[in-house]
């Protein structure tokens, strides 16, 4: 371990662009006497946080049909929706060749604050119209920008070192809550176990009715808005900025740490 | 609970619940326990060792049935995989609450929380077993490969076409990294000690070729790379003796990282 880590920091060295992804491998590197094993960065402070400032995340959808022809409508409004998007494209055309679906058809994509309640809408609009065979089930995993305190993980090495603040879990459980999302829940422990993480689960269901349509505007606002929240709050100026473009209410003006 | 049970959600827009939210809800967490989704239905473990939707196969029945029974302005609670309520709310309310294996600070370890897991009080809910949005391992593919592009667009001027990426682990979690390397247009090379994890690659068509030496290795990536393909290679071997050889040989990846397992480390 020591010695695979000492050979990782000679190819950074050499200029290689090297990063942990979240095995703990610095830290048991660390023990074994590598000083500097944290000289590689983690992954999500050096790629995922700027996508977390855009309340951009892993946002997913599923066919209550059954049938895979309803996620191929869905992949084609996704493109319709945000052709500008490169990395979404790359990723449904390729998606669709190589990923088998497991038990009831779905599909995942990383969309921001905004994009998400245009598409859970579009969505929604999409059963109304029978375009969709049946509802479709709309949700998101909880490694996500506003819904998750993990000192180990998401939120490593925050601006302001509030990495184990849990708050911010709760109040995304909460705002989704009354919100109306279909189901929330409140969690402890996902991904790294128990005691080092806080986190909230939210879905939200699309069946075509006005009912369905409220709770979707509201829901994929508020659920991606916890994030822009959370990092406006924490000084990334990015968040600071995307919050000023889109109006989103910030009580106590935040200050850049960045 | 004698027997094995095999659950598959229903299809199709025949319900058997009185709305879709709670249908839904019904249907995934049906879906949750798929043995085609699933890691150990029996279980009721959906993925991430001990992630579970349901407390006990009785507590899945009574959720089924609650669920089925439940109005359009009513709530359903559910403590760690136990339904233990329900309220009258209203239409545009949440249908289900869930709270899993939330412990009071101090006591929030795994020596409490085994006690009380044994004593049948709570239950592990991981992220997306206990929250009932699971849908396999489709979401490990996307978050590696968006962390790949964001890679790409930081460092390389938009992309990893034709970079070539160096890391460990094609195990669990680490299994997504030879797929979301080339969907990224890279040139990918993962060591792994186990040949059957790579086998187990090859055949779900995640990773294209095997090899058992670097030198077999960096020639099919070097193929690769003069044919203007992305390819992704899974080389036998441990990468404590792997990553030194590379630096000896004066090879530098674009993109290194490493992936091997926690409890292989």
């Amino acid at each position: 371990m020591a010695v695979h880590v000492a050979a990782m920091l000679a190819l950074q060295k050499k200029g290689a662009v090297t990063f942990d992804y979240g095995n703990n491998i610095r830290a048991q590197a660390k023990k074994a006497g590598v000083e500097n094993s944290f000289d590689i960065p983690g992954f999500v402070p050096e790629y995922i946080r700027p996508l977390f400032c855009e309340g951009r995340g892993p946002f997913r959808w599923v066919a209550l049909s059954g049938d895979p022809e309803d996620i191929a409508r869905t992949d084609r409004l996704a493109l319709e929706l945000f052709p500008e998007n490169q990395t979404l494209a790359r990723w449904m055309k390729l998606a669709k060749e190589r990923i088998q679906f497991q038990g009831l058809p779905a599909r995942i994509c990383w969309l921001g604050y905004g994009e998400r309640a245009e598409f859970g809408v579009a969505m929604n609009e999409l059963v109304k119209r029978g375009e969709i065979k049946a509802p479709i089930v709309i949700g998101r995993d909880h490694l996500d920008t506003g819904s998750v305190a993990s000192p180990n993980r998401e939120t490593e090495g925050m601006l302001d070192g509030s990495d184990a603040i849990a708050d911010w879990a709760l109040l995304n459980a909460l705002i989704n809550t009354a919100a109306g999302a279909s189901w929330v829940s409140v969690h402890n422990g996902g991904g790294v176990g128990i005691g080092y993480s806080q986190h909230a689960g939210m879905v939200v269901v699309a069946d075509g009715s006005e009912n369905s349509k409220h709770r979707l505007e509201r829901v994929l606002t508020s659920d991606p808005g916890m994030g822009i929240l959370r990092h406006a709050d924490a000084g990334y100026s990015r968040a600071i900025e995307f919050a000023a473009e889109r109006k989103i209410d910030i009580p106590m003006e935040p200050r850049a740490r960045d | 609970m004698s027997g094995k049970r095999i659950i598959h959600a229903p299809r199709g827009n025949d319900r058997s619940c009185k709305g879709w939210h709670q249908e839904a809800a019904m249907r995934m967490l049906m879906n949750n326990l798929d043995p085609d989704v699933a890691e150990d239905p029996d279980r009721l473990v959906v993925y991430g060792g001990t992630g579970r939707a349901a407390r006990s196969w009785e507590a899945f029945d009574v959720i089924i049935r609650s669920l089925r029974e439940l109005e359009n302005d009513e709530t359903l609670l559910v403590q760690s995989g136990k339904p233990v309520g329900k309220f009258r709310t209203h239409d545009e309310a949440p249908r289900v609450l869930i709270a899993n294996s939330n412990l009071v600070g101090h006591w929030s370890n795994y020596t409490e929380f085994n006690r009380l897991e044994r004593l049948g009080l709570t239950m592990y809910g991981q992220m997306t077993a206990g929250s009932w949005i699971y849908i396999g391992s489709q979401g490990i593919v996307q978050g590696t490969f968006e962390t790949f592009a964001a890679a790409g667009r930081k460092h390389f001027g938009g992309s990893l076409e034709g970079k070539f990426v160096l890391t460990g682990g094609l195990g669990g979690m680490g299994g997504a990294q030879p797929l979301a390397a080339t969907m990224n247009g890279a040139l990918f090379l993962g060591v792994e000690v186990d040949p059957a994890r790579i086998e187990k690659r090859l055949k779900s068509g995640y990773c294209d070729k095997i090899a058992w030496s670097l030198d077999e290795a960096l020639e099919l990536i070097e193929n690769a790379r003069k044919d203007r393909q992305s390819i992704s290679v899974g080389l036998v071997g441990n990468c404590a003796d792997v990553l030194p050889e590379v630096v000896k040989r004066g090879v530098v990846p674009d993109v290194l990282t490493d992936q091997t397992s926690a409890q292989s480390l």
